[in-house]
């Protein structure tokens, strides 16, 4: 979008525009960044207060070093099984069953939704049964315990997010140049040569999002017996009580986190300017190797099994419609608390997202430091969003009932404005500038072209990040946890107290109420998303 | 030789090619004219393999190629095309993206291939620049000569010399001509330009609505 | 034109749904409590409350995730600005480390007489109640004698693969606790080496008690170190299992009280006081009971529920002031051992 006019606007909305353009930035900066500055500032005040052996905390030295290479080999370790598996996958639905797959896609996405965690505790389930038809046959127990069990489960649960994105990156590739590829050259080669470079974005930003959060959680590593690093840092949090030594503590995994995220720089960067999503129409199905054919049937399987599996088994244990309901009845409020918790969250990510955004898109040297502002809290624990938000917020007395019925909000805003920004951001990227410029010539309100082209033309992008931030704070719990008011709960918070209460049939029923809130809403943002967007052109296209 | 016979496409309630038969001998040059719509670039991507028709038949050399719900895989029919929009690779250097389909043969004398395509198609000295940094005139060159490299049967150029200046124009159209002429490719030229389609020479054929017009 | 209807519709959504959640003065009589004891268990008896009393319960239930951390981090960090007015723990020693942080303020309820002394602060900072004993769970399928097992030393026995045997991570919650209890017990060389050699036989350290308890029911595990709540729910539930009391003809066995404390400078004192109040009434210990939350009921009026542990548990003797010392201590050295 261009900057604005070289003349003065005739638009008497234009200072209190530029002046809500800021206020979003700062908003962004207070949510966002607030909590991590915060506790960055506490955590040096602590320091110079008398706790300089404190400092230790950052190196990692024998059993943590120890615990940080489980955790970095663990991450790798899903990343590339999880991004192999979803790219052949992708692959297959994408030359074989293009509807379908997108129909599938729908079923798998929302499961994003759903917490590692019960993935695990629906393989235990699993492992359970297995146990006992091994027993009944005098083979060994099956158990998912230990690395293996970590990696399976963590590969489970970042599938459908691996899938979309290789889905994302097989689609953002003009089928012009797969067609003069196959004119010439067989389509092995041309997925090689052609296809998978050009995919290469999305795909790296992919498996660096699945590397973070692999490195990040440790709910599915203690629950198997895997230990991890994160696990250490919410070991000595709940020890010394200390945000500070938590926060140094941390430091050692959140550098390899923060450099993963400094290395998606480039991938967002170049995979906002192609997500045009293109269908392309086979006029005669790619013809693969038999090897490369066999391995997309096994990662189909697997990944069939990874999404089908924990959708059977929350079924299941569900039991029955009236059981369903029950739970549905039960948690009523949860279930409205969650939806307006999360309702609030992505409306709130909107100005901030766009204001961002649009910021982005203007080059300078304080362009490098926005980007290390959007992607710096992907980098970050959810568990520490919550503590540096409760901090701010005591600090600042924000006690109200009114304000802290909306903290949950900024927990998720805080932890899913920067994928916000990044989604709006290839939304802007895509349109041409042409258009803003036809509306400067015919409009003379700014405000009016804001509303009838800016809005219209950015609307599937809106609808897209809304989504994904309705989504992902549905299912927060870390920061949640932390700021939840009294007398209200979310519907994580509810499932995770009946896990410890042993009602599977209600934790299965609430999951599946869960996912159903998450298709939902995905399904309501693709219906208003096909109903107003248009096919625009990227610049440079059209000769 | 390539061979239409009944041929129909459509695109939702869009008719773009209707009923078409069109015998182009081995070896010939057919230049399609026609308005904006009339079906030319949906007949070309028929004939390549990219499309599937909704009735009726392609065939290449004798054999059908394409008929309703089936088609042989576009590399298997020997065919370089120039489409409408470049297609250029954006992740490959000019050189790359000519020499992609260009198999068979030796590193020195891919080189030598290369090096006479960039002196035919006016453009020395890009071989090593991505699409990103070319004009437009510059990818639709380079489209040109990667539809030429590989000296296929059957050249299918869609308004190659868009943004092409008159005189650069007369030397790339001697240049397709002579490759096409070496190499006896069946040789089917899209253009609006009335001028340039007797440039071309060979049969011009009309294209209306997806019908042809006069012979 | 559109786009003008959605944007209002949206800005109507939003305000309907504020409105909707905001509870727009009515009450002025209200209590805001911190409880780790399970929500199932403890929202009937807050529920209770409230409509005995007329004063509006706030709650605010941990998470088996959090493993009573959660809460106590953030009565900590609330601390210069409470929120809370009852802190109601499942457990005694993080009540000992708000005490310790001064967060409490003292208050001896009328209804705290009846408790015995050795489950009361002698300050009056926090309160016993409904008891729950660390105990021994056994699948009665895999193991055939399980009258056999009747100590904790038993898990080091090698009759039992320690990949059968399960215990909770050590460095949380109740476990967290009993650990220390048994630092103070048998000193912190013989305990530290008991747990080492637990972790040298393979044992499964799991995420929580609730864990233990469906491993151990499904038989995954055939003993489980859990506590009487997790260990009788699985035998309520029909579970092939057998809960032990372990050690009884010996230290005995740890008995860890739920605990009530009032939060200093809580925004409604004397609403907490009440609910303290009724909280410690033997009443509200019968209806733990009854609920299957508590099987050592620390009222001598209140009787213990049949069936799942003997009427009378003899309880380790332990200063829970001295456990909540060691507590520092065990979490470090558990860390290296359990964490590697």
């Amino acid at each position: 979008m261009n900057k604005g006019a070289a003349y003065p606007s005739p638009d008497p909305l234009a200072l209190p525009r530029k002046a809500g353009q800021w206020l979003a930035l700062t908003g962004y900066s207070f949510v966002v960044l607030g909590p991590l500055a915060a506790l960055l500032v506490a955590t040096l005040l602590e320091i110079l207060g008398g706790h300089s052996d404190w400092l230790e905390l950052t190196v990692p030295v024998g059993r943590r070093l120890v615990l940080l290479g489980n955790s970095l080999g663990l991450a790798v370790a899903v990343t590339g099984i999880v991004m192999v598996q979803g790219f052949l996958a992708a692959v297959a639905i994408w030359s074989r069953a293009e509807r379908a797959g997108v129909l599938l896609l729908w079923l798998v996405l929302p499961l994003m939704a759903i917490p590692s965690y019960i993935y695990a505790l629906t393989w235990l389930d699993l492992a359970g049964v297995l146990t006992g038809w091994a027993r009944q046959l005098g083979l060994a127990s099956i158990g998912p315990f230990g690395w293996a069990g970590s990696l399976w489960v963590e590969v489970a649960a970042l599938a459908p997010m691996a899938l979309g994105f290789a889905w994302l990156g097989l689609r953002g590739v003009d089928p012009d140049l797969i067609e003069a590829g196959r004119l010439v050259r067989n389509d092995w080669i041309g997925l090689i040569r052609i296809t998978l470079p050009l995919s290469a974005p999305a795909l790296l930003t992919g498996a660096g999002l699945v590397f973070l959060l692999s490195l990040l959680d440790y709910s599915v590593p203690s629950l198997l017996q895997a230990n991890v690093y994160p696990m250490e840092i919410f070991a000595e949090y709940s020890a010394t009580h200390s945000p500070g030594r938590a926060f140094l503590l941390a430091l050692p995994l959140v550098l390899p986190a923060a450099s993963v995220t400094a290395g998606l720089l480039g991938p967002l960067r170049a995979m906002t300017v192609r997500t045009a999503m293109h269908r392309i129409r086979w006029a005669s199905r790619p013809s693969w190797p038999g090897w490369f054919a066999g391995l997309q049937r096994v990662a189909c399987a697997l990944v069939g099994a990874e999404v089908l599996l924990p959708y059977a088994v929350l079924v299941i244990r569900a039991g029955s419609i009236q059981g369903l309901l029950s739970s549905v009845a039960q948690a009523a409020s949860e279930i409205r608390y969650s939806l307006l918790t999360a309702t609030l969250a992505a409306l709130m990510s909107l100005p901030v997202g766009i204001a961002m955004a649009r910021r982005l898109l203007r080059p300078g040297a304080g362009t490098a430091f926005l980007w290390v502002g959007v992607l710096a809290p992907l980098a970050i624990p959810g568990s520490l969003v919550g503590i540096g938000l409760t901090y701010v917020a005591n600090r600042l007395g924000l006690q109200s009932e009114g304000i802290s019925l909306v903290l949950p909000s900024f927990a998720g805003l805080a932890r899913f404005a920067p994928l916000a920004v990044l989604v709006l951001l290839a939304q802007l990227k895509r349109l041409d500038p042409l258009l803003f410029e036809a509306g400067r010539l015919f409009q003379a309100s700014a405000f009016r072209r804001w509303l009838q082209i800016g809005i219209p033309l950015l609307a599937p992008g809106i609808l897209a990040s809304a989504g994904l931030v309705f989504a992902l704070t549905l299912g927060e719990l870390a920061a949640t946890l932390m700021v939840a008011p009294p007398g209200q709960a979310t519907l994580t918070m509810r499932i995770y107290n009946y896990l410890h209460y042993g009602a599977s049939g209600t934790v299965a029923g609430l999951c599946l109420v869960l996912a159903a809130c998450v298709l939902m809403a995905g399904a309501g943002v693709a219906w208003v998303a096909a109903r107003w967007s248009w096919p625009v052109s990227a610049p440079g296209e059209g000769i | 030789m390539i061979t239409v016979r009944n041929l129909s496409k459509s695109f939702g309630s869009i008719r773009a090619v209707d009923g078409l038969t069109l015998e182009i001998p081995a070896g010939q040059t057919l230049v399609l004219q026609g308005p904006s719509g009339s079906g030319k670039t949906t007949l070309l991507r028929l004939v390549a393999g990219l499309e599937l028709p909704d009735e009726g038949e392609v065939a290449l050399a004798g054999s059908p190629v394409s008929r309703p719900g089936w088609a042989t895989p576009p590399h298997s029919r020997g065919i370089g095309m120039v489409f409408q929009r470049s297609g250029l690779w954006p992740h490959m250097t000019v050189a790359q993206n000519i020499l992609f389909g260009v198999t068979g043969i030796t590193r020195e004398q891919a080189g030598l291939q290369l090096r006479t395509l960039l002196v035919q198609a006016a453009l020395e000295g890009l071989a090593e620049r991505f699409p990103a940094q070319l004009s437009g005139g510059e990818a639709r060159r380079v489209a040109l000569a990667r539809a030429l490299a590989a000296a296929p049967q059957r050249l299918l150029l869609d308004e190659p010399l868009t943004s092409q200046d008159p005189e650069l124009k007369s030397r790339l159209l001697e240049t397709i001509r002579g490759r096409a002429r070496e190499s006896g490719a069946t040789l089917v030229y899209v253009t609006h330009d009335a001028a340039e389609a007797r440039q071309v020479g060979g049969r011009i054929v009309r294209m209306n609505r997806g019908r042809l017009e006069a012979d | 034109m559109r786009a003008r209807a959605m944007l209002c519709l949206g800005l109507l959504l939003i305000l309907a749904a504020l409105l909707a959640s905001c509870r727009m003065g009515g009450e002025t009589s209200e209590v805001v409590v911190y409880t780790s004891v399970d929500q199932p268990y403890s929202e009937p008896i807050l529920t209770a409350f409230e409509e005995q009393t007329g004063i509006r319960v706030r709650a605010v239930y941990d998470v088996e995730a959090s493993k009573t951390t959660g809460l106590v981090n953030r009565l900590l960090a609330e601390a210069s600005h409470p929120q809370a007015d009852v802190f109601w723990n499942s457990e005694v020693i993080q009540t000992i480390v708000l005490e310790e942080n001064q967060v409490l303020s003292p208050y001896v309820s009328p209804e705290a007489e009846a408790i015995p002394p050795q489950f009361r602060d002698p300050d009056g900072h926090w309160t016993g109640l409904a008891g729950r004993a660390r105990v021994l769970l056994v699948n009665t399928d895999r193991v055939s004698e399980p009258t056999r097992i009747a100590s904790l030393n038993d898990l080091l026995d090698p009759t039992w693969p320690g990949e059968s045997i399960g215990i909770a991570y050590p460095l949380f919650g109740t476990t967290a606790t009993h650990v220390a209890a048994l630092y103070a017990e048998r000193g912190q060389d013989e305990a530290r080496a008991f747990f080492e050699q637990l972790q040298e036989r393979g044992v499964r350290v799991v995420d929580g008690n609730s864990v233990v308890r469906d491993l151990v029911a499904s038989g995954q595990l055939a003993i489980g170190l859990t506590d009487t709540d997790d260990a009788c729910a699985a035998l309520a539930q029909g579970a092939p299992v057998q809960v032990i009391l372990p050690d009884q003809d010996g230290g005995g066995t740890l008995i860890i009280p739920s605990t009530v404390a009032l939060v200093a400078g809580g925004p409604h004192p004397e609403q907490g006081r009440a609910l303290i109040d009724y909280l410690l009434r033997p009443e509200t210990e019968q209806a733990l009971v009854l609920s299957g939350y508590c099987h050592v009921p620390l009222h001598a009026a209140v009787e213990a529920p049949p069936g799942c542990i003997p009427g009378s548990v003899r309880g380790m003797a332990v200063d829970y002031r001295q456990v909540e010392g060691f507590l520092g201590q065990v979490l470090s050295e558990m860390r290296e051992v359990y964490l590697r």
